[in-house]
């Protein structure tokens, strides 16, 4: 049996930094992630790092974790943030009381806020509508999921942990009040295992209360649906916030050559099944009209949406943006007897690793050791040289090698086929949602149209599959690229998804390629 | 703004295959033409090949192609085929055939029965006119195949093709990937590139012998379709000389070589008919009581009215941009401005799958015309002088049904025919090739290959 002595359950942010933290004070620690890395909220969110000021007017603590945190993460873990400021402006449509406020609220939780003329910021955001009354630039920035994790994860395994995906959560045995086994079942294969650990960590999110379930603690979390479009232009070079009390539609993030607007909130009773529903998107796109005139009328390239892992007063049914961001560390054993687990719930990507640090510290109480958390200290793999994502990192990198090979597989996004080879080799993955991931393959303007019959090529000369498990990897692709593109198809993109079906479904007969036989008397001469 | 004026007897909207083709239609009977369009159409996305009917509703490869057109014409009294009826079908598929042949590109096949090719996964399609270049990998031949890309071409993959490809036939299916010392200096190759490198003799010489040292016992070679675009009959004649089996073309991704070959040869033809061709403009049009008056062009120099006795609407549909769809569920046609029945609820427009089994809901829709293929507006009788073609039409859809070259050359023929009904009243024309009868199998005897089917070896 493998034995470990920390099970870290969830492959968010949260769980990831929890895997770090812990690796770093010498546990030896495993991850387990049901799916891919970064395939939950933390993938689905809207991909900013708080300054805080969102939350210092309604939400004062959860204002200060966010600007110290924000601080840490610009230090250790550059590569993954892309420093394009913030601003926060006060549209006709917002309360003209709330701007004075704001102020206050960001000096009292030691946010820096600089306020600028209106001149200045449509020097700066010429987009942006010239009708907005007052705005102040704060320390917002935006930050790339699945690369922040992936870092958390590799500075781990640089300590001693481990993280598997697509390994879900089954069970648990436990013995005396105690758990003693995790039991796990690998989602590709179906080959299940057990665990043996001293201590497990419950960092599945909006998923926490199902961990609970198995684990036999009462653990009641809100899914706080939120839905984000992603425009086909950067838009903004900064985020840019209503200057208001939170609502739909009120942020623009940056985030590589497109911009996400968002969120909305509606609470759902599963974390996993919820759609998203066009009077969401017409709501985001009215509401981003007022921060760019002309906004409603760009290219959408897709939707998603996430879960927010929302802990509240247990039993409470407050609607989604009432519930505190701030987070908590549950040990229960003080709780409910259940002696060696604990669960992070709620927080704040911007947040994920206080909410590690207290949870790693929750466990060395528990197990009555005293090891200091070093994970701000330490620079993740690849922020070392303190360097912040840039746009243009991809071409600057090409130019560096000093010229570019000649087969480029994702040409909005600039991935080429040794990438993809490389990925896929690493990763020993089939799925091209994982390269798409790491690479953002298929996540450009042609939304996969083209990138997936080339990276499914690419994927079968390295002769890792069978034909029949590359055509599903294309399908599967197709599919889930299709899931974001539907909510927002109108206009033009319908001519986009025209050529999509005449390439899949009439050039290349997806749809009968695992047809082995010719069916009788096709072609009769 | 200056305002320009210009008299066409017929102005087509709409430069895919069935605007060209209706244009091409009319100029050969002496009409004086006018193409106007904002884009190159949909040929450049396209196999280059003719299909008519591929599929059947349950997702069948069509097998007997006439008594499945016959079917679909009585199961879908308002689909495209049931208001052209198949003479039109037959004599569309003639006379393109026949413009192809005459600018040496031959086509095989006939309306008889479907050729079954591969695809550049490896997966089969059926069609009912092929590219002369296409023909040899025919699947109902049985000599095996080698299939050939390039390196360093990132829209052909030979493995992944032959892999699935060996599945479902009956001869072995190899493959070789040439790896070009020419190639290798080129950024991005795409389909175009390559094909004008395979203008070039030397470069045919050079794949030729690479290709010889590697055949085995390949009966016949495929390779993407790129084998030369501006002297592409040279280019096949010449390689299939140097290695000494026959050759076939396989489709691949967008743009589209052999779309681009027909595209030149109806635009060439035009213009040799004396037509215009203008490609670029957006067209707005107006009616002048119930018939259509002018359209207008937006273009850099200011905007230019065109009169015109009759009008093609050949604007390609929801995919062409002939049909807009707006975010408040609202669809009216792009060029009058018409409002399209269809679902108002934009989140029915699609299904959950993109590659379900069905036609994607919105891809019915269509501008309503009447049993001539004339504009029939909301209210009131048909616009006399506007006839709709190809994806414009309701209750088709070309990607799941195989059929959209078909419906876009019977459409067109349909469209031409009424066109000149008007303009000249039914007098007789230069005759017929098809003899008036209502069924494919009756009538295709007289359609027939331009010169032989099989590849020239
Ligand atoms: C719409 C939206 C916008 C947001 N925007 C921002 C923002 O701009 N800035 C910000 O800082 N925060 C934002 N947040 C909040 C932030 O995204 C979340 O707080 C954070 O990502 C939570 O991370 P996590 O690791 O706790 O959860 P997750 O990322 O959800 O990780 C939990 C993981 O557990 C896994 N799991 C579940 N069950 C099992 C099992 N049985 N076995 C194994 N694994 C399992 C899941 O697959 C998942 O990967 C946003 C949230 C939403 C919903
Ligand atoms: C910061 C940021 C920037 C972005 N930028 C872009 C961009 O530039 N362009 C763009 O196109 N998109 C962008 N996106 C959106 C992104 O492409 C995805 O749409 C988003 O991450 C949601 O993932 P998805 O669409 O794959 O979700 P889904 O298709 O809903 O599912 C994702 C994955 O989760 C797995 N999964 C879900 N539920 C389960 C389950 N119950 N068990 C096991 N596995 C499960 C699925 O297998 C699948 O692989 C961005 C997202 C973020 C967070």
């Amino acid at each position: 049996m493998y034995q470990t002595e920390v099970v870290v359950i969830g492959g968010g942010a949260t769980g990831a930094g929890a895997l770090r933290d812990a690796a770093l004070r010498g546990f030896k620690t495993l991850l387990l992630e049901r799916s891919d890395f970064g395939t939950g909220t933390s993938g689905r969110y809207h991909g900013l790092l708080h300054s805080g000021g969102r939350y210092a007017v309604k939400d004062p603590l959860s204002a200060r974790e966010c600007i110290a945190e924000n601080i840490i993460l610009h230090r250790i873990a550059a590569a993954t943030i892309e420093d394009t400021g913030g601003l926060f402006v006060a549209t006709p449509d917002d309360d003209p009381a709330y701007a004075d406020r704001f102020v206050t609220a960001c000096r009292d939780s030691g946010i820096p806020v600089t306020e600028i003329s209106i001149a200045e910021m449509l020097r700066r955001e010429p987009r942006l509508n010239p009708a907005i009354t007052r705005a102040f630039v704060v320390p917002d920035a935006s930050c790339e999921p699945w690369a922040l994790i992936e870092g958390n994860i590799r500075s781990a395994r640089a300590y001693g942990g481990d993280a598997w995906p697509y390994h879900q959560v089954t069970g648990f045995e436990r013995q005396n009040g105690r758990i003693t086994v995790v039991r796990t079942r690998d989602t590709r294969s179906g080959e299940e295992q057990s665990i043996a650990c001293d201590f497990v960590v419950n960092a599945a999110g909006a998923w926490a209360g199902q961990i609970g379930e198995l684990a036999g603690v009462p653990l009641t979390m809100t899914a706080g649906k939120g839905s984000m479009i992603v425009m086909n232009h950067r838009i903004v070079n900064s985020v840019v916030n209503r200057c208001h009390l939170p609502g739909d539609g009120d942020i623009l993030v940056p985030v590589g050559s497109v911009a996400i607007i968002g969120t909305t909130s509606i609470n759902v009773p599963d974390p996993d099944a919820f759609e998203i529903e066009p009077a969401e998107i017409d709501s985001m796109l009215r509401e981003g009209e007022k921060l760019v005139p002309g906004l409603a009328k760009m290219r959408s390239l897709r939707a998603y949406a996430g879960v927010r892992p929302l802990y509240g007063n247990e039993g409470a049914s407050a609607e989604g943006r009432d519930v505190s961001r701030a987070f908590a560390v549950l040990d229960h054993r003080s709780r409910d007897g259940l002696g060696n687990m604990i669960s992070i719930v709620g927080g704040k990507l911007t947040t994920y690793r206080l909410m590690a640090e207290h949870g790693v510290d929750a466990l060395c109480r528990s197990l009555g050791v005293d090891r200091p958390c070093h994970t701000a200290d330490e620079p993740l793999p690849g922020s070392e040289n303190g360097v912040h994502y840039s746009i243009t990192h991809r071409l600057a990198a090409i130019e560096a090698r000093g010229g570019d090979e000649n087969s480029l597989v994702c040409e909005c996004e600039y991935v080429t086929r040794s990438q993809v080879e490389q990925v896929a080799a690493e990763r020993s993955t089939h799925d091209l949602g994982d390269i798409r991931r790491e690479l953002r393959l298929g996540m450009g303007p042609c939304q996969g149209g083209f990138c997936t019959y080339r990276a499914a090529g690419v994927l079968h000369d390295l002769n890792h599959l069978p034909p029949r498990e590359t055509n599903e990897a294309l399908c599967h692709f197709l599919e889930e690229r299709w899931k974001g593109i539907k909510p927002v198809l109108w206009g033009d993109d319908l001519r986009q998804i025209q050529l999509d079906e005449e390439i899949y479904v009439n050039l290349l007969g997806v749809q009968q390629v695992d047809d082995t036989v010719e069916p009788a008397g096709v072609d009769r001469r | 703004m200056k305002r320009r004026g210009r008299h066409f007897e017929v102005v087509v909207i709409g430069a895919g295959l069935s605007g060209l083709a209706a244009a091409s239609f009319l100029a050969e009977e002496g009409v004086r033409v006018g193409v106007i369009a904002k884009g190159g159409g949909f040929l450049h996305f396209t196999s280059g090949c003719v299909d008519v009917l591929g599929r059947t509703t349950g997702g069948k490869p069509v097998s007997d192609l006439p008594a499945s057109v016959d079917e679909l014409i009585a199961r879908a009294p308002f689909h495209p085929y049931a208001l052209t009826g198949t003479h039109h079908l037959l004599e569309g598929l003639h006379r393109f055939q026949a413009m192809m042949t005459e600018a040496d590109l031959d086509f095989v096949g006939d309306a008889q029965a479907n050729l079954t090719l591969p695809t550049a996964i490896g997966s089969t399609r059926v069609t009912c006119l092929a590219p002369d270049s296409m023909a040899a990998g025919s699947m109902r031949e049985t000599s095996p195949m080698l299939i050939v890309g390039f390196r360093g071409f990132r829209d052909f993959y030979p493995p992944y093709l032959a892999a699935n490809l060996s599945r479902r036939s009956s001869f072995p299916v190899r493959q070789l990937y040439l790896d070009l010392p020419s190639f290798r200096q080129r950024h991005h190759l795409l389909s175009v590139d390559l094909a004008r490198e395979l203008d070039d003799p030397a470069t045919r010489k050079e794949i030729a012998r690479l290709v010889k040292s590697n055949l085995g016992d390949a009966g016949r070679v495929g390779f993407p379709a790129v084998l030369g675009l501006e002297r592409h009959r040279d280019s096949v004649l010449d390689l299939t000389e140097r290695i000494g089996h026959p050759l076939f073309e396989i489709p691949t991704l967008p743009p589209s070589v052999p779309g681009m070959r027909i595209n030149r040869v109806l635009r060439r033809r035009l213009l040799r008919n004396g037509a215009r061709v203008e490609i670029g403009f957006r067209v707005q049009g107006r009616f002048d009581g119930d018939r259509a008056g002018e359209i207008v062009v937006d273009s850099a120099g200011g905007a230019t009215t065109y009169t015109a006795d009759a009008f093609v609407l050949a604007t390609g549909g929801t995919g062409g941009g002939g049909i807009i769809a707006r975010q408040d569920g609202s669809l009216h046609e792009s060029v009058f401005g018409l409002p399209v029945q269809g679902s108002a609820d934009r989140s029915s427009w699609y299904h959950q799958r993109f590659l379900g089994p069905d036609p994607q809901p919105i891809s019915l829709t269509g501008v309503a015309v009447n049993a001539r293929l004339q504009l029939l507006p909301a209210s009131g009788g048909a616009v006399e002088n506007v006839f709709v073609t190809a994806s414009n039409l309701p209750h088709w859809d070309p990607v799941h049904e195989g059929s959209g070259e078909g419906v876009a050359l019977a459409t067109a023929h349909k469209a031409a025919t009424e066109i000149l009904d008007l303009l000249r009243g039914p007098l007789p024309r230069s005759a017929p090739s098809v003899t008036e009868r209502d069924s494919l199998g009756t009538a295709a005897g007289h359609v027939s290959a331009g010169r032989g089917t099989g590849t020239r070896s």
